[in-house]
């Protein structure tokens, strides 16, 4: 309703000039320490489609699809950690449930639509109507910066989509893409065909075309020049090179897998080379027809995805401890959400977001194998929920980064996480 | 678009999905319509949701308030009134309060309504912070908003029954809002739309944000109203009020203005201030410039019809870049990649376009990223249209030309609507010059390129299918190697020819107006 005498007070206020600061939402909780990891990286696994936690990491007593009891896939095997137990298909990484945390409580409410639970799990918070939120890449990379110049900060090996962009932070906290490991991300690998002599000649052309005209002084057009030498530098082959999997031993290659394997191999190098935050995409549908989106008859080859994913990740694990990367690289498992214990009158799995797992590894962690516990059907919470908020707690904790402040968009606050706290019990030294 | 936020998805409703009403605004433009009658029509949300109508407005996917949504894009981009805040609490540090958005929200909605529970701040909040709150929540749980046209004060229009006139049906609120928006009495509404317009062309405004104009001083108050006058008396036409901008000798100057960063006092518009070209103009110009068209085919996801288009959209054949919108491969599956139009989303996105407008954008952001020349060096696109393709416009002008005189200055008016200097002539007529006279090939050396063979089709309702995902990759590698060379062009010459090509499209020249 209009109020002259509220509107004539707030303009008083402005032109007092300095009136209205800047507020500090500061939050009760600040006065407790926080929790610091020492985390420097992060390779981030996206399972698309929506990992099934009762078929591999929260393993419960089989079912029967035929008779449409509920339960588990497949049987489930011992562990490094004793009494943590995860699906048979899993036995390579079973061996490395020590440097690993599978978080068994994650909890949300979105499973209808892909899309919406894609962006819940990609920016930890319900949407807003009026705010664009930034994806966890793109607050990491925010709040950690690169880690040399040389490289760019957040890469994503999948497709690109606004779920995994950076909101109200702006372009400069975005990805670069690629959506496949033989080239380099769109824009600054060079096309095929065109060989260092054409290149060289193209550079040559392009330096006289700068020295014909009169040099400017405008600051805009000093910046896009000096951004066009940068691109240059970074298109060439010196950063490349990290992209050409070739010179690595090939019973490493062979050790990491397909198409995924060679993309967590991919990310090694990423993290070698100064990148702070890489997602990789998991969800080839070939495998299966259906990706992790396991219903009706999608289910009958999923073992082949959770192979896949056990080879690809447990050689990271190991692949990283043996440069000694592994203690600065967090590693992380997430998906839209998880699959009930009752099957489909396919044989197959629907959405369930009220209990799954999100899985951690590395990154300086005191890992436990399994954090969170579900009953016996692995539908209901049974102690210690982990919310979305939560988890991205964790993961900011982890790198260090104040995971109570409050980000800005434009002139309002914006809690870094949706006032989560970490699970502390991964930060005993 | 970006102003209004309309956000067309091509798979499932996301966050703040609207019909595809580009094709309403579209139409208006260039039926040359008047502004006051073109945002008369979209207020009114009229015609077909999904095929184009200024009914598209009114949908705001996943959205619990879509009215309170469309009041905020309205007040934003029409009366510099800004409510972003005012969803859920009083703003700040402006005068709006909640029960101003709801009011216009209840306008829209035709009758009374309740901000959702979504929108309301938890207590927990103000019992968190341990001191006073900047923020306030006036308005009750619960309370319903009846309509009422809250901004009289803004923009010296009262409701009353003076708009009982201009509208068919005066309890109807909705009409009651477009004509208080349009009213010739309301001089905020022309003000910001000339402010906007002055903007584009000068790179700054008038009045800085062009959204947000509570407490902010114009630059140049005669200016403003004189303009605005001129829209008012010529008819709310956009065209007359650009026609005077650009025939002004402000605008003719060379761009050194630095004006957007300056304040009100300080901002003397002696120039405009340099401007980089849209995403959208630097797809189009690489178009045009080629001669090439654009082969993109549908932008769908059920190329077979076979799904409703209320769950479905398709957007048809793009033939300028304004017509794409976000490709939401959210779920990562190859067979649901759409290559070709991937490669020139790539260009614009690099250049500040957002195809998922879950928001409406009042400026892109202009600062400059490695992308941007880093996607027309090495880009899909630009490899492709910088090649002297198969029978394409620059080959036939290589083929054509009489010398490498003027293949240079043929290359320079496409590209960069002028003619070379003496310098660049030096540079460049002698790499052209050589091997110019055996450039293209005899008859009998020419050897035709084989056509490749067609793709199936992948869509919606066979993507499952493992071919499916094949296909798609065939088509992404075949986009990635993109057209072949026209093979009647000496290999060695023609490399130089597109080499040349590339340079003129990777000089800052390309995307800067002088």
């Amino acid at each position: 309703m209009y109020n002259p005498n509220r509107r004539q007070f707030l303009a008083a206020s402005a032109a007092a000039g300095g009136a209205l600061s800047l507020p500090n939402f500061a939050l009760a909780t600040e006065q407790q320490s926080l929790l610091q990891g020492k985390a420097e990286h992060v390779i981030s696994i996206w399972l698309g489609g929506g990992m099934g936690q009762i078929d591999t990491f929260d393993p419960k007593a089989k079912g029967d699809p035929k008779a449409r009891k509920p339960g588990a896939y497949y049987d489930s095997i011992d562990t490094a950690v004793e009494g943590v137990q995860v699906c048979e298909h899993l036995g390579n990484l079973a061996k490395v449930m020590d440097r690993v945390t599978a978080v068994r409580t994650v909890n949300h409410d979105v499973i209808d639509e892909h899309a919406a639970a894609t962006n819940r799990m990609h920016t930890g918070r319900s949407i807003s109507g009026t705010v664009t939120y930034p994806s966890l890449g793109s607050l990491v990379v925010h709040e950690r910066g690169s880690v040399n110049d040389g490289a760019p900060p957040y890469v994503l090996i999948g497709y690109p989509n606004v779920t995994r962009g950076p909101g109200f932070l702006g372009a400069k906290y975005g990805y670069l893409y690629l959506t496949e490991t033989g080239r380099g991300p769109a824009g600054l690998s060079r096309a095929d065909g065109i060989t260092n002599s054409r290149q060289n000649r193209r550079e040559k052309f392009l330096s006289s075309l700068r020295n014909s005209r009169r040099s400017t002084e405008v600051e805009q057009l000093l910046d896009y020049e000096a951004v066009v030498q940068q691109s240059l530098k970074l298109s060439g082959p010196e950063f490349n090179r990290v992209f050409q999997l070739e010179g690595e031993p090939d019973d490493l290659r062979n050790r990491y897998g397909g198409e995924f394997g060679q993309r967590c191999l991919l990310s090694r190098r990423l993290v070698e080379r100064g990148v702070r935050f890489i997602e990789v995409s998991h969800n080839l549908n070939f495998l299966n027809g259906s990706g992790w989106d396991v219903h009706n008859s999608g289910i009958v080859n999923q073992h082949k995805l959770i192979q896949e994913m056990d080879t690809a990740v447990s050689t990271l694990i190991t692949d990283l401890e043996e440069k000694r990367l592994l203690d600065k690289t967090l590693i992380v498992i997430t998906s839209e959400f998880g699959r009930p214990p009752e099957f489909d009158s396919g044989g197959g799995r629907g959405h369930q977001g009220s209990a799954f797992s999100c899985v951690l590894a590395g990154g300086g962690l005191s890992h436990r194998g399994a954090w969170g516990e579900t009953d016996e059907l692995s539908k209901k919470i049974v102690a210690n929920p982990v919310g979305v908020p939560d988890f991205f707690a964790t993961i900011c904790a982890a790198l260090s980064i104040d995971y109570h402040k409050n980000l800005f968009d434009g002139d309002r606050p914006v809690p870094i996480t949706d006032r989560g706290q970490p699970i502390s019990e991964l930060f005993a030294s | 678009m970006d102003l209004l936020a309309e956000n067309p998805t091509l798979l499932n409703q996301s966050l703040n999905s609207t019909g595809p009403f580009r094709w309403f605004l579209y139409e208006s433009l260039r039926d040359h319509k008047p502004l006051d009658r073109m945002v008369t029509e979209l207020i009114l949300m009229r015609g077909s949701p999904h095929e184009g109508g200024s009914a598209g407005f009114q949908m705001a996917g996943e959205n619990d308030s879509p009215m309170a949504a469309k009041g905020h894009i309205v007040a934003s981009a029409f009366l510099g009134i800004e409510l972003q805040c005012a969803r859920c609490h009083d703003s700040p540090y402006h005068s709006t309060s909640q029960e101003d958005l709801y009011s216009l929200a209840a306008m829209l909605n035709r009758k009374q309504l309740a901000p959702p529970k979504t929108s309301r701040v938890p207590d927990a909040f103000f019992e968190g912070i341990g001191r006073e709150s900047l923020i306030r929540v006036t308005l009750k749980p619960g309370v319903q908003v009846q309509p009422k046209w809250p901004f009289a004060s803004f923009t010296g229009v009262e409701d009353g029954s003076h708009i009982d006139a201009l509208v068919h049906s005066p309890t109807d609120s909705r009409e009651r809002l477009a004509a208080l928006v349009t009213s010739p009495q309301n001089h905020r509404f022309p003000q910001v739309v000339v402010n906007h317009l002055w903007n584009r062309l000068m790179g700054a405004g008038i009045v800085q944000p062009v959204n947000d104009w509570e407490g902010k001083t114009a630059s140049h108050p005669e200016l403003l109203k004189w303009l605005a006058e001129e829209l008012v008396t010529h008819d709310y036409d956009l065209r007359h009020v650009l026609r005077l901008i650009m025939t002004s000798q402000t605008y003719q100057r060379a761009a050194i203005g630095q004006n957007e960063l300056a304040s009100a006092e300080q901002r003397f518009f002696n120039a405009p201030d340099p401007r980089r070209l849209a995403a959208e103009q630097v797809v189009d110009s690489l178009f045009a410039a080629t001669g090439r068209e654009m082969n993109t085919g549908q932008l769908t996801f059920v190329h077979d019809g076979a799904e409703p288009m209320t769950k479905r959209l398709t957007l048809g054949s793009p033939s300028r870049a304004w017509m794409f919108a976000g490709l939401n491969n959210e779920r990562d599956r190859p067979s649901l990649s759409l290559p070709r139009a991937q490669s020139i989303t790539d260009v614009l996105e690099a250049f500040g376009w957002t195809g998922t407008r879950q928001q409406p954008i009042i400026e892109r952001e202009t600062d400059p990223n490695v992308l941007q020349p880093g996607i027309l060096a090495n880009g899909t696109l630009s490899t492709s249209l910088t090649r002297a393709a198969d029978h394409s416009p620059l080959a036939q002008l290589a083929i054509d030309a009489e010398s490498p005189e003027a293949l240079l200055d043929s290359l320079f008016l496409r590209f960069w609507s002028r003619y070379p200097n003496d310098q660049e002539r030096a540079e460049f007529i002698p790499a052209l010059a050589a091997g110019f006279d055996h450039r293209v090939l005899p008859e009998d050396k020419v050897v035709q390129p084989n056509p490749e063979p067609p793709l199936p089709q992948s869509t919606w309702s066979n993507h499952l299918v493992p071919e499916a995902n094949e296909i798609q990759n065939e088509l992404q590698a075949r986009v990635i190697r993109g057209p072949a060379v026209d093979p009647r062009l000496q290999t060695d010459w023609r490399e130089v020819y597109e080499d040349v090509i590339w340079s003129l499209v990777n000089d800052p020249e390309f995307v800067w107006i002088p």
